[in-house]
């Protein structure tokens, strides 16, 4: 029998000791509860300031600007130099309209997006909320910074390796951010697009369903609060929105799925509104190299539902309950295919590295096994 | 770190969102715990530092290159907590007294499965806590987690040669404790 060099017996002993080193649940539970406290005392508190006297200043610079974009406008003379100039001015672009995924540009068109003007003022910077739209399923809300009331950059992220990142940390830009729904955080969770240009972006709320209800926790109407915090600016900017559902949706009662192998999903219902579609799902068993099933949405005609958002959580006995959520189907719709896929990674499991398509996109790997048509009965 | 896919959840956690926090936690909780159980030997200074790691992991994930591994990054956290530790604790050892701290009873991180465990394992941490720390955190760097000489000398923030080196040298103090049963023949890598 060939000995082994120490080296060798050293990674198999030092791996197997590692191995057999178990974090005790006790522990990871402490650790977790300091790691979240932690968490929550970093974002910087607030203190009462002077956003009154500053709110002021801005609204008249604003309703100054206003005034004169009216008054432009009321000539009937737009060049079309003044054209693009005033589609770059915060109080004429239609964040949604122009940078909205397919469902919010939708809503601009079916007149379900409430316009308003509710801000916030910290340190000379101005952060609005201007457009909101809620169905239910996803509050929406157009957010809009200017600096002493010209546009200031916001959030210009690049897509890096697949992955959307915001290079800039100049003062003003999108540090972090906390939404809560009646003043409680519960499962709240929020995700961050690109707005019409740097100096707006778009802010998607959604809640995880209830496991019994199947329904997303959130009330028709509410006040949406966002906490967010700029880099280079103290103190959070505070935004409570008022929303209210103004859609009809469709809700069908589903108990379908399918398994391969280890592998299995199921969908318990599915909602949709003239904005989104929301999947209520769970899934059970992961690939031998760790990964998870990722679900994309297409009709009949082969066209693709968008992703909004997705909120993902493990149940006790170690399915995942899933809620996923697309941009919406055309109401006519037949049928929709559900298709479970994988995304490839370059390196082994536990050092994952993406693999990038030729679009800059995340490779998937679709498993056919596990896809699934489902007929929608007609309204 | 191979029970689930992190990947996703990473962009989230950039944007400051704690349920992706909550994620990645669970995915590296096990992966962080091994490494700093491997390089300190008490129970309470691994839960200690632990908890460092993961708020350092939290204020600085806006530093992490998506294009690089996420593991080779947090494992980089929990070495520079590892030593910041260590750095208190001597400190600590100056300003208290010595006595105090020598009493209390050193503990080996427990496992859920303690049937499980192997004595070998054990004499293997054992005779990894003999080293001194320099040299055992290039240890368990390279043959837990198969860094390179360049990675651990990045991650350290070492020349390679004085990884390779500490490598050379916590090689030869190893052999001395007899944990490795099985001799190579040939070579300068025998077990005496």
């Amino acid at each position: 029998m060939t000995a082994l060099s120490i080296e060798d017996q050293l990674k198999e002993q030092i791996q197997r000791a590692a191995r057999e080193l178990e974090c005790p649940k006790d522990l990871s539970e402490r650790v977790w509860e300091s790691s979240r406290r932690h968490i929550g005392q970093t974002s910087v508190p607030r203190k009462p300031s002077g956003q009154t006297r500053l709110f002021r200043k801005a609204a008249l610079a604003c309703a100054a600007a206003f005034l004169l974009t009216a008054a432009v406008i009321a000539s009937g003379f737009v060049s079309p130099v003044m054209a693009e100039t005033l589609g770059k001015l915060p109080f004429v672009q239609n964040i949604f309209r122009l940078a909205g995924d397919f469902g919010l540009q939708s809503a601009v068109d079916k007149g379900l997006v409430k316009e308003m003007r509710i801000s916030d003022t910290r340190n000379g910077f101005t952060l609005s909320a201007v457009q909101v739209l809620y169905d239910g399923t996803r509050a929406s809300v157009a957010l809009q910074l200017d600096e002493a009331g010209h546009p200031a950059s916001l959030f210009s992220p690049v897509k890096d390796n697949g992955i959307v990142q915001q290079p800039s940390k100049g003062k003003g830009s999108f540090n972090r951010l906390e939404a809560q729904i009646r003043g409680a955080k519960g499962n709240v969770a929020w995700v961050l697009g690109p707005g019409a240009d740097a100096s707006s972006a778009i802010v998607t709320v959604s809640v995880a369903s209830d496991e019994s209800t199947r329904r997303p926790a959130m009330p028709d109407q509410y006040t949406l609060s966002l906490e967010i915090s700029l880099n280079g600016i103290h103190e959070p900017f505070q935004l409570d929105i008022p929303v209210r559902k103004n859609t009809s949706n469709r809700v069908l009662s589903l108990n379908t799925g399918k398994t391969f192998g280890k592998l299995s999903w199921k969908l318990d219902e599915m909602e949709s509104s003239p904005v989104s579609t929301r999947l209520f799902l769970q899934t059970s068993g992961m690939t031998a190299d760790g990964r998870e099933m990722y679900f994309d949405v297409v009709d009949e005609q082969g066209n693709e539902a968008g992703w909004i958002d997705i909120y993902r959580y493990r149940l006790q006995d170690g399915r995942k309950q899933l809620d996923l959520l697309y941009e919406p189907l055309a109401a006519d719709t037949r049928s929709i295919t559900i298709k479970p896929f994988l995304y490839v990674y370059k390196d082994a499991p536990d050092n994952r590295i993406a693999e990038i398509d030729s679009h800059g996109n995340w490779t998937k790997e679709y498993i056919p096994e596990l896809q699934l048509t489902i007929p929608l009965q007609k309204q | 770190m191979q029970d689930i896919d992190i990947t996703p959840w990473l962009q989230k956690l950039k944007e400051g969102d704690e349920e992706a926090f909550r994620h990645v936690y669970d995915a590296t909780v096990q992966d962080v715990y091994r490494i700093v159980a491997l390089l300190i030997p008490r129970r309470q200074d691994i839960e200690d530092i632990m908890s460092e790691v993961y708020l350092k992991l939290w204020t600085s994930i806006g530093n992490y290159d998506p294009t690089r591994p996420f593991r080779y990054w947090l494992h980089g956290i929990a070495v520079r907590q590892v030593q910041d530790w260590k750095r208190k604790m001597w400190r600590k050892l100056r300003l208290f007294e010595r006595q105090t701290l020598l009493e209390i009873k050193e503990e080996s991180p427990q496992t859920d499965h303690p049937a499980l465990r192997n004595e070998t394992s054990e004499e293997v941490r054992m005779a990894l806590h003999k080293l001194s720390y320099k040299l055992r955190v290039v240890i368990v760097l390279r043959y837990y987690h198969e860094y390179t000489f360049g990675e651990i000398a990045e991650l350290l923030d070492l020349p390679q040669g004085t990884v390779k080196s500490r490598h050379h040298l916590a090689l030869k103090e190893l052999r001395k404790y007899a944990v490795f049963l099985e001799e190579q023949k040939g070579g300068d890598c025998l077990v005496h």
